[in-house]
């Protein structure tokens, strides 16, 4: 290993590593409050989790393609895409604030909203 | 003779992406790929120069938009590649890196160029979250490319002379 990898390169591997924990802690692990589905940087949609019952599947059908988004008052699941890859479908299910799934082909971000803490403390 | 030479390395770079779809079929993250062509491209950076390396990066990613991918992809690969060449640029001047850490600086730099890129064509700043996943997974990428890269390079300047342009270790 030591032949390999320098004390430098240490470093680097450390540096990155860091980033990336500020950047997992920066994810607000409260619960959600809002599914919004944006489409073109524009809200397509928006449900208030609460109010949701049972599971409900939204088709969302495009100029870019086609997505089923399953919804219920845990979050949200993208079942069905016609894109190449399909990385939204393997992202799997979202559930907390600050969570995302991304279609990248089909311009569509759905992700949930939650409670600020500057609105907690408001309260 | 060394246009002949970048054309051979853009093929093998478009191959090995083309590849490791098959040879790695696990997901670390979704979206997420090992990235053997950034092998290619710090081979290239050290054995012929700058110019070259970026060379090779626009012109793969515009070939692989032409042939596989499709224009959509275009903006993500370009930009996450140039992001990346420009960061191993220079974390290369620094004294004692080896390969190791140029590879792997240039696998987060590609992560944050393409979220970057996500995070502009769909206006929303959530997406850049996903930076953390694809951060840890540069480190685990970036040591597998980058011990095969010094090994490659080893062999490569054998044949070729003078082409110790860079001289990383």
């Amino acid at each position: 290993m030591r032949k390999y990898v320098s004390v430098v390169d240490l470093c680097v591997i450390i540096v990155v590593l860091v980033l990336s924990v500020i950047f997992l802690a920066g994810l607000n692990e409260a619960d959600g409050e809002k599914i919004i589905i944006e489409l073109d940087g524009e809200i397509y949609a928006s449900y208030d989790m609460k109010t949701i019952v049972g599971s409900k599947e939204i088709h969302i059908k495009t100029k870019y393609g086609e997505n089923k988004l399953l919804i219920d008052k845990n979050g949200a699941e993208m079942v069905y895409s016609d894109c190449p890859e399909k990385i939204d479908i393997k992202q799997g299910k979202i559930t907390k604030a600050g969570q995302t799934i991304v279609c990248a082909p089909h311009h569509l971000v759905v992700y949930i909203t939650g409670e600020s803490e500057y609105d907690a403390v408001a309260k | 003779m060394k246009v002949a030479k970048i054309g051979m390395f853009i093929a093998l770079a478009m191959a090995l992406s083309w590849a490791e779809r098959f040879l790695f079929p696990v997901v670390i993250a979704p979206g997420f790929k090992i990235g053997l062509a950034n092998i290619i491209t710090i081979i290239v950076l050290v054995l012929y120069g700058v110019k070259s390396a970026f060379s090779v990066v626009i012109i793969r990613s515009l070939l692989s938009a032409l042939l596989f991918a499709g224009f959509s992809s275009l903006p993500y690969s370009l930009f996450g590649g140039v992001a990346a060449l420009l960061s191993m640029i220079l974390i290369s001047k620094v004294k004692g890196i080896t390969f190791v850490g140029i590879a792997v600086t240039g696998a987060f730099f590609h992560n944050l160029g393409q979220v970057t890129v996500a995070a502009i064509i769909m206006s929303n700043i959530y997406i850049f979250t996903y930076l953390g996943v694809l951060g840890i997974a540069s480190v685990v990428v970036g040591l597998f490319t980058g011990v095969i890269s010094g090994i490659c390079i080893k062999r490569f300047k054998k044949y070729e002379k003078g082409a110790e342009i860079w001289s990383i270790k």
